[in-house]
């Protein structure tokens, strides 16, 4: 399998000033085309920030990303925004990563419309078909996100990602915020996509056990720097590192 | 037999009809009891009814919302108990403990005053044994550093610290009964399982009473030896917890139990 | 605006009736040259007609000149609202044009405008706007609108600024962001229709502050120059008979205040509606 991801030495400091304190201080990983690369710790490690700053959306003190052989860092313009088709991302907060006041229709055709990928015609159709693909109705591009609940928007969200058809997505606790049924739900979607689209992801987690089930490989991070990775039987049969020890150990143990 | 602790029967909660609105049913009769010193989980998805359950049972609804049924506690009848009963049953014999922490604190007060605050208004008259008794309660729920830490404003600590503030409240005066609503849904996992680690040494030490709400039947069902399955407003199953892990029956509780089954994972 | 603001807002009886005053100055105001009984300059007979108390013939009386008031406030109002819209249309969007800049381009420029906003806002408007007119000598109606809407954009500004960096901090823009959308497109998309609701406040807050300011201006002889009536020079007129001729003074002031008040209502129901629709989303 090649590597679609290459990051190396990553330096994100709080607040884009160098010299300040670093969420991200010098982590580096490898994400293959194809594969569910689970990115976990707790609140504060830096996997956020990391996934951000693959993305572009946070500014970068030092180090290097590559995305299909192409330097991430270094893009502008028309190419900068020809990676943002390729890459997309689902963040966790359902209620906050969609504009209350736009109606869902328009919420998902954003991307399209920005990249002009479809006429005004064409583009509604794509994004009904989107709605459906992801378990929703068509006739729901005509309501308002207030009007779902958390698990359906983050359907809506995803369906905004999808619709630029990336090839790589990162998602960022996006099934933290939601109950476990429908954290389910939404985890099944996201495997049947995966494989519908050959897709490659980023699953960013502070919870191992969501992991389990969709991840091929897990990175553990803590302090701003990447402590182990493995695949993920190997890590949950045999964590190496306290920070993976610590984050299995938090588990529920449930007597069965 | 001996009278239970808590006992819940036909408990129909409505969201009130806005103008000539049908009202729409919350809870639909909900009925079950707790005993003394038992651990019994309440486990439903969203939109079960699981949290206007905990706040029926407090008489903290809002106004929008109306309880009918019977809701005996140490056998008093607490949905028709004037404000000035339950105000002094809540703290004191009966507490809760909810999801947020930070909007259940006030951001203007220091933490170990919030706490003394619950004596205070329990009749704790002198100033300063309410204060030292807070800070040797946020020392007990594990807050470290407490006599520095109750200085602190709730901005000022971490989720796991602030949630530790509020159990501390919860517990200062030794309740029957703490109802938990979701307790660790906002906090680390890590920090979730040390807080639920709490509450069960807790309730043992003191023998009290625990109702733990949640739809995350991992968090229940090592802190819980009764479960409740809440679906659609009614109670569908009440057995042993370990009776619900390996033979559930109802269908939402089956997909309850399945969603925090561990992954079969191909060798 | 959503629709929900929309019909918190058709069914509120205070902004109604507001809306309902409101519109009936604008229509009076647009087709005056129609319904005026009389030509508002005309002064038939400055002997026999001067100061006539409200009767058939005039209902609002006639002026030391003999003019008809009725057809000098229909008039006057033509000019006090058509000055006093222009003027709050030009501080609306001056004030959320630089608000905006402030907000997304950040760095010196925020300073400049930040810095501005906090030292002008200090001075007193009308002592401001008294002494530019002067210095100009008198100014024709545009150059009013220019001048009082130039110094007034300072609270939208404020206002703009402190929602926009409110709401690129919001998840929802950073997906925006995610998605490839220039900042022009997110300023357009995303943040203007979240701040309409206010910008429509400061609107009307906006009207019922320049009403009076230039009924004022007209009132000392600084605005609007006769013959051209506005509702300020009408009782510059009645001024030396303020206690004979009632007529000369109850009618502008009357006019003035009943649109000052209803923009002052409409702004305060729509932050009701505002604030309802806020805890709908």
């Amino acid at each position: 399998m090649s590597t679609l991801l290459e990051v190396r030495e990553l330096v994100v400091a709080y607040d884009g000033r160098a010299g300040q304190a670093r969420a991200v201080d010098g982590a580096s990983l490898d994400v293959a085309r194809g594969e569910t690369l689970a990115l976990v710790g707790e609140s504060g490690s830096g996997k956020t920030s990391l996934g951000r700053a693959i993305l572009r959306l946070v500014p970068v003190a030092s180090g290097r990303v590559r995305f299909d052989g192409d330097d991430v860092l270094g893009l502008t313009g028309d190419a900068l925004r020809r990676f943002r088709r390729r890459a997309q991302v689902v963040f966790q907060d359902p209620n906050a990563s969609l504009d209350p006041r736009m109606r869902v229709g328009d919420v998902i055709r954003e991307g399209i419309d920005i990249h002009a990928l479809a006429s005004r015609v064409d583009a509604n159709q794509r994004v009904e078909r989107l709605l459906v693909e992801v378990g929703l109705r068509a006739n729901d591009a005509e309501r308002l996100p207030h009007e779902f609940s958390g698990g359906e928007r983050q359907r809506i969200a995803i369906a905004r990602a999808l619709a630029v058809e990336p090839e790589f997505l990162v998602l960022d606790e996006a099934v933290s915020a939601l109950d476990v049924l429908v954290r389910r739900q939404v985890l099944d979607l996201l495997a049947a996509l995966q494989a519908a689209r050959g897709l490659t992801y980023l699953f960013i987690a502070h919870d191992l056990a969501v992991v389990e089930r969709i991840a091929t490989r897990v990175a553990v991070m803590q302090q701003g720097r990447i402590v182990e990775c493995a695949p993920t039987a190997a890590l949950f049969a045999a964590p190496a590192s306290p920070a993976a020890q610590a984050l299995l150990a938090a588990i529920p143990r449930i007597p069965w | 037999m001996n009278p239970a602790l808590l006992s819940v029967e036909h408990l129909q909660v409505d969201a009130g009809g806005a103008r000539g609105a049908a009202p729409k049913p919350i809870l639909r009769g909900v009925t079950f009891a707790v005993q003394p010193g038992e651990t019994v989980g309440v486990l439903g998805a969203s939109g079960s009814g699981k949290t206007s359950l905990a706040l029926a049972l407090l008489g903290l609804l809002p106004p929008a919302l109306t309880a009918r049924g019977r809701v005996l506690f140490e056998g008093h009848e607490l949905l028709t108990a004037s404000r000035g009963a339950r105000r002094a049953l809540r703290g004191r014999r009966l507490s809760i403990v909810f999801q947020e922490p930070l909007t259940a604190l006030n951001p203007r007060m220091r933490v170990g005053a919030q706490v003394a605050e619950m004596a205070r208004a329990h009749g704790e008259r002198d100033a300063r044994r309410a204060m030292r008794g807070a800070v040797d309660m946020l020392g007990r729920v594990g807050l470290p550093e407490a006599d520095v830490r109750a200085w602190r404003y709730p901005h000022e600590l971490s989720g796991g610290e602030r949630q530790r503030v509020l159990l501390a409240m919860a517990l200062l005066l030794d309740p029957a009964l703490l109802i938990a609503d979701e307790p660790t849904s906002a906090l680390d996992v890590t920090v979730q399982a040390q807080v639920l680690e709490l509450l069960h040494a807790l309730q043992r030490e003191r023998g009290m009473a625990l109702l733990l709400v949640s739809h995350d039947l991992g968090v229940i069902a090592t802190s819980c030896a009764r479960t409740v399955v809440l679906h659609d407003g009614l109670v569908v199953e009440d057995v042993p917890t370990r009776q619900l892990l390996t033979a559930p029956e109802h269908p939402q509780a089956q997909a309850l139990v399945d969603a925090v089954r561990p992954a079969v994972r191909s060798a | 605006m959503a629709a929900n603001t929309w019909h918190r807002l058709r069914d509120d009886r205070g902004a109604r009736i507001a809306a309902g005053v409101l519109a009936t100055a604008a229509i009076a105001a647009t087709f005056a040259p129609w319904i005026a009984p009389y030509d508002p300059t005309l002064q038939p007979d400055p002997v026999g007609l001067r100061l006539v108390s409200p009767s058939w013939q005039h209902p609002f009386g006639t002026d030391p000149f003999s003019r008809d008031v009725l057809s000098r406030i229909l008039h006057g109002a033509r000019v006090s609202l058509g000055v006093a819209a222009g003027a709050m249309l030009l501080s609306v969007t001056l004030g959320a044009a630089l608000g905006a800049l402030a907000a997304v381009v950040g760095g010196w420029v925020d300073g400049v405008v930040s810095g501005l906003v906090d030292v002008l806002i200090a001075m007193p408007r009308l002592l401001v706007v008294i002494a530019l007119v002067a210095t100009f000598g008198t100014l024709s109606p545009w150059w009013l609108v220019a001048l009082i809407g130039g110094s007034g954009w300072l609270t939208t500004a404020r206002i703009v600024r402190a929602e926009f960096r409110d709401h690129l901090q919001r998840e929802y823009v950073l997906a925006a962001r995610a998605l490839g959308a220039s900042r022009w497109r997110i300023v357009w998309h995303h943040l203007l229709p979240a701040v309409a609701p206010q910008l429509a406040v400061a609107a009307a807050l906006a009207l019922a502050a320049v009403i009076p300011l230039e009924a004022a201006l007209s009132f000392v002889g600084l605005g609007v120059q006769p013959p051209l009536p506005s509702w300020g020079n009408i009782l510059l007129d009645g001024t030396d008979y303020l206690t004979t001729a009632w007529w000369l003074v109850v009618f502008p002031v009357a006019a003035v205040s009943l649109t000052v008040g209803s923009a002052l209502v409409m702004a305060d129901r729509l932050r009701v509606a505002i604030a309802g629709e806020e805890r709908d989303l």
